[in-house]
Order: structure tokens, then sequence, then C-alpha cells
């Protein structure tokens, strides 16, 4: 027999205190938690900007409301744990920035930090003051995100990165690499918790190779790189050819994490094996990169999701496509970056694509390719960086098979969109764009969702990758899609309301 | 073969307004699932609700009819996701629709939402009031809100402070 107690007495039980509220609820009674969920909702985390001196902007300017506001603010150390100084913002030297960002510190408590520090030479007095307050906490930093050549002030974080998860260090085109008579190149050679790794223009910093996870290389070659980390999932490598000086490792290796490997050339490819690799990016292609391809896929018995090509140059032989297609019938997405040449280069990689689309939908054993083995390409994703030399490539393509089309845009200001033509075939259309790029003003934009064509804009961050999930926007089907019949019976699910 | 009958449950407002709901629209509320879960016995006598009243709890229910369904976030949803999601003030369309009511209401269906242990409504509600928020000073947001500014002037002094600029100095 149950021993349960009955529902009601659970509930009354459960009943919180405040039952004789006054029926009219302001925004002042509302829980802390529900108001610290607002609160952090208006942080402006993925901002450039330089937020933690700005008390215009949340947590500063909700503290600044009234007493219990202010109470739950600044009690609540999450919301200050954000850092973000850009030191040749005009404001960082009208306010006291120094003072502002030792009491966001101080309010942060022993919260985990994430940092976003962009130096500017010029202002080196006053930098190096600011860079000495966040040294005092530099035990609880969580992400650094430093933009500048000047580490030596983060000299004394050394020993002291223990919590340090995540590290991105960027060059301004204007300072030059690594200043100083001696720049502390071991800085960050002993965190025990960093897993991410995004480096650029920094090739003789160490880092604790042995555990990254994740690892974006501006410089060096991706041999050496991938043979020092194990553990690597995902690797980005340099957009440029390799330096001389490194020397490229020319014997065969086999990397058993690698996931994700977005490379510049083919060099790095031709010795190894990734059986666990599901996403392959190539930045330049060559002559030939089919083939290469082809073999790589052999030898790794690797299943590709998702393959991208960049700067595609040369006539492509149509068979090698299609047998590079044939031994990866896992395809799904194909990314096609600085498409900046002729529509007749580009038809040669989606032509087969559509080709095989098309004939196997009418005849399964066309090419003698079996059912599973049908590519089956959804998505089609242009790096479109240079939108206003490619316009006319759109009127090129004829992709019947695509459902989802995927299209990242830096310039918008001064282009037009030209995948209004294919609207009537594609469910979805998914523009990835900078954050700061007036991409909503767009006015072909307007008339399409007033038709109820998906569009959905996603903002990017400074490095180009989306701030939200992709995929869950893309895979995810529209709640929202019912038929007029089923909404009219799903209204109320059922529900019966009675007067008591 | 006709469909298995959904059970409906019984719940009763802080007005006494009943409400018969079928249980999977009802379990969208991690509050009473929870507590159907600890029941083994059937109940006839509703539900007690006293902390939400009648009309706020017929808007809680067409939100939780119209996502019945859907995957509720679980305990050991990533953290990442979830700062993902706090981190966008998106609404989708619908919700949107669902969330345009006076302020006395959209406070009362955060605080039922809350209350209720309902997630994805209390996170559609936390963001409407951040939108309304966003872009405004505290005077603005006193205004909005009808708030009445209750700093001590010791306060005013370190809040002045806060706000300084060089020019102020």
């Amino acid at each position: 027999m149950s021993s349960a107690p009955p529902l009601t007495a659970i509930v009354s039980a459960s009943s919180s205190s405040n039952q004789d509220r006054p029926a009219q609820q302001e925004a002042t009674n509302l829980p802390d938690d529900v108001l610290i969920e607002i609160f952090e909702i208006l942080v402006p985390y993925h901002s450039q900007y330089h937020y933690t001196i700005d008390t215009t902007l949340s947590p500063w300017s909700v503290s600044q409301v009234c007493q219990s506001w202010r109470k739950v603010a600044t009690s609540t150390p999450r919301l200050w744990c954000h850092i973000g100084i850009t030191m040749n913002k005009p404001a960082v030297h009208q306010r006291d920035t120094v003072y502002l960002v030792q009491l966001a510190l101080e309010r942060a408590q022993d919260h985990l930090l994430s940092i976003r520090f962009h130096d500017d030479l010029r202002y080196q007095t006053l930098s190096h003051a600011i860079q000495q307050a966040l040294v005092t906490r530099s035990h609880v930093w969580k992400q650094l995100d430093y933009k500048g050549g000047d580490l030596s002030p983060l000299q004394a974080a050394q020993g002291r990165l223990d919590r340090l998860e995540s590290l991105c260090l960027s060059d301004d085109p204007e300072i030059p690499s690594l200043l100083g008579a001696e720049p502390p190149l071991a800085l960050f050679a002993v965190a025990p918790h960093l897993r991410v790794a995004k480096i650029r223009d920094h090739t003789r910093i160490d880092l604790p190779w042995a555990q990254l996870e994740f690892y974006e290389a501006s410089d060096g070659r991706p041999t050496i790189d991938l043979l020092r980390c194990p553990r690597l999932i995902n690797y980005s490598g340099p957009s440029l050819p390799s330096r001389g000086d490194i020397p490229a490792f020319t014997g065969n290796f086999r990397h058993s994490c690698l996931t994700h490997l977005a490379i510049f050339s083919v060099e790095g490819l031709q010795r190894l094996e990734a059986p666990t690799l599901t996403m392959l990016k190539i930045a330049v292609a060559t002559p030939g990169i089919f083939v290469d391809c082809a073999d790589f896929v052999r030898r790794s018995q690797c299943r590709l999701n998702i393959f991208g090509l960049g700067m595609l140059a040369t006539v492509e032989d149509k068979a090698q496509v299609v047998e590079f297609l044939r031994i990866c019938p896992s395809i799904t997405e194909l990314h096609l970056m600085w498409v900046d040449i002729a529509p007749a280069v580009l038809d040669t990689i989606l032509g087969p694509l559509a080709l095989i689309s098309k004939d196997v939908q009418e005849d399964p054993s066309h090419l003698g390719l079996t059912v599973p083995l049908v590519p089956k390409l959804t998505a089609l994703n242009f790096d479109f960086r240079r939108t206003h030399a490619n316009a006319d490539l759109w009127d090129e393509f004829d992709q019947s098979g695509l459902i989802a089309l995927f299209e990242s845009r830096y310039y918008l200001d001064d282009t037009r969109w030209h995948g209004t033509k294919y609207v009537d075939r594609l469910e979805a259309v998914i523009i990835c764009t900078q954050a700061s790029a007036r991409s909503y003003e767009v006015p072909e934009f307007g008339e399409l969702t007033d038709a109820g064509f998906c569009l959905l804009i996603l903002e990017m961050d400074e490095y180009g990758r989306p701030i939200h999930d992709l995929r869950q926007f893309y895979l995810d089907p529209d709640p929202d899609l019912e038929t007029d019949e089923d909404e009219e019976e799903e209204e109320y699910g059922g529900m019966d309301m009675d007067d008591g | 073969m006709a469909a298995p009958a959904t059970q409906q449950i019984k719940i009763r407002c802080n007005d006494e307004k009943e409400f018969t709901v079928d249980r999977d629209v009802l379990e969208r509320s991690v509050l009473i699932k929870n507590m159907l879960e600890d029941v083994t016995e059937q109940q006839d006598a509703p539900i007690p609700l006293p902390n939400v009243s009648g009309p706020v709890m017929a808007k809680v229910l067409e939100y939780c009819t119209h996502h019945r369904g859907e995957p509720l976030p679980s305990a050991d949803t990533e953290q990442s996701q979830d700062e993902t999601r706090k981190r966008t003030t998106d609404i989708s369309e619908w919700d949107q629709k669902f969330i345009t009511v006076d302020q006395e209401m959209l406070f009362e269906i955060i605080l039922a939402a809350n209350y209720l242990d309902i997630k994805s409504l209390l996170d559609v509600g936390c963001k409407t009031v951040a939108n309304m928020i966003k872009g405004k000073t505290p005077e603005e947001i006193r205004k909005l809100f009808n708030i009445v500014n209750d700093f001590t002037p010791e306060e005013e002094a370190q809040i002045k402070k806060e706000n300084e600029w060089a020019e102020d100095r």
C-alpha cells in the first residue's frame, strides 16, 4: 500500500509564505532570484564594448534604480564577473576606470572571471594599472581574451592560473608581437584546466599542449600542432601558408580524438589518419584536392558530415568530385569559403551534388550508388565575406535539393541579398552576421518574413563565431508550423474551465 | 483504435476558480509534475494553487497548452546551453504575442511561472522585462515601473561617484 501523502497536503505544504501578498505585483516585489535572472539577461557579455565601465549598462544601471535592486545587484557576484575593457575608447580615459574595475572585481568576489582586455600602447600607464588590478584576481580567471602585444603586466599571474579554462591571445595589427626584452612566454604553460586556446601571432608562447582540446592557431604547422596535442578535438590551423622556419613533420601519424579539422591546405592531411573526424575544412583548394581528400577519408575510415573548401581556383575533374562524394555519403553540409571565383568552377562542385540528389530520387542505381550512399546535402554554407564581388553567382546555381542556406555576411551595408529566387524551394535561410553589421535593415528580409518564410539572422562575435548554436536553430522543427485545423483542435488542449 | 484517454487533473486557484486540464499540459510545471509523481492514488480533489489567481492561471495554461510535448529542460542541461539561453533576449513570435499583456499581468505571470517552476515561461517573462529595461536610465526605469527612489544620501553619493566623468571631477 502506498504511504504517499494526499496531494492536497503536499500542495499546501509547498505553498510559499507570501500567500498574503497584495494582488498588484510591482517590479520591486519580484523575488531576488527572478530579479537576478532579469539583470543577467541585460549584462552585455558579447559586446565588444568596454562594458565594465559603462555605467549606463547593466549591472551598473539596474543597481542605481532603488535600494532593493541595488542590494540584489551588488550582492550577486555573477553579474560582475565579466570584465571588458577596450583601452582606445575615450570613455576609458574620461572615467575613473581603475576605480570602476576594482569595484566590479570587489562585487564579483571570488566568482570565476571572464576577462576581455584590448590593450593600446598609447596609454601604457593606465593600461598597466588596470592590468595590475586584474592580476590580483588571476586565481579566479576562467577566460582571458587579451588583445595587444605587451603581456608583461600579466607576469605576476604566472603560477596562479589554476582556474583558467580558455585563453585567447590576439594581436593588434598596429602592435608588434610580444613586446619587451623578455616577454613572459611561459606565463600560460602551467594552467591545469586550460582546454581552449586561440593564439594569434604568438607562436613562441608555451601552452600546456598535452591537455588542449580546442586549439586555434594563426601560425605554425598543423602537423606539429596535432602531434603535440593528442587530446585535441577541434583544431583550426593557420589561415596563411606555414612559415618556412617551422619544420614540417614528415612522418605518418594517427590522431584518435580529432573531430573538427580546419587547415589552410592539404599539407598536413596527406600523412594524417583521423578516424573520428566529422568536419574537414580546407581554406585553399589546390589542383587534385578531391583526390587527396578521398585518400585521406579512405585511409582514416572517417565519416565526414561537413566538408568545406575555400578559394577554389581550378576546375576540378567532375569524376574526382563524384568519387569523393561517393565515399563520403554522410556529408550533409557543404561550406564554400571565400568564393570569389568564376561560376563555372563552382558549378563543377555543385553540379555533381545536384545531379546525384536529383537523379537518385528517380533512379537509386544511378552512378552506381546505392541508396545509403546518397549524399543528403541539406545545407549549403557560403562564407561570403566579399559578397559584393560575388553577387552575380546567385544566378548560376540551381540547387533543388537544398532546404537551408547559410550565409555569412560581413559587409551588408552596401549589398543586396541575392537569394530571393530560392525562396520557393528553401525552407530556411540563416544569415550569420557580425553584431555590428546593419543587416536588419536589408529590405528583402522584411518581405520574406512577412510571407512566413523562415529567416534567422544570427549575430556573430568578433571572431566570426555564431553567438547562438546554429544547429539548434537549423535542426529543430519549428513548433509554430501547425495547420489551422490542428490549432483549432489543440487550442485548449482538452482544458475545461469552470468557475468554482 | 481509439487513442488512450489522457488523464485529466483538476486544479483550484486562490480565487476558487477551477480548471480541468490534461496531465501532460499541467506537467509543464515541474512543481505539479513532481507532486503528481509523488502521489500514487487517483485524486479527485482539485490541487489547490494558493499563489495563483484564475485569470493568471488561464494565461499560464494557454502557454503550457501551446508548448505541450516540447522537451522540458533537464536538471543536467549543460551550463553553456543555459548561459546561451540566458544571453539572448530573443523571444519567439508566438511567445511575444502571448506575453503582450499589461504590466500587472506580466509580473503575475512571472511570479506564477516562478512558483509553478515553468522555466521556459519564466524565461519569456524575464526577457520581456529585460527588453523593457534595456537602454533606459535608472530614472526612466523608475518611471516605467513606478519605483520610488529610496536611496540614502550616502548611497546617492556613491552612485554619483560611479557615474562620474572627468569633467565632473
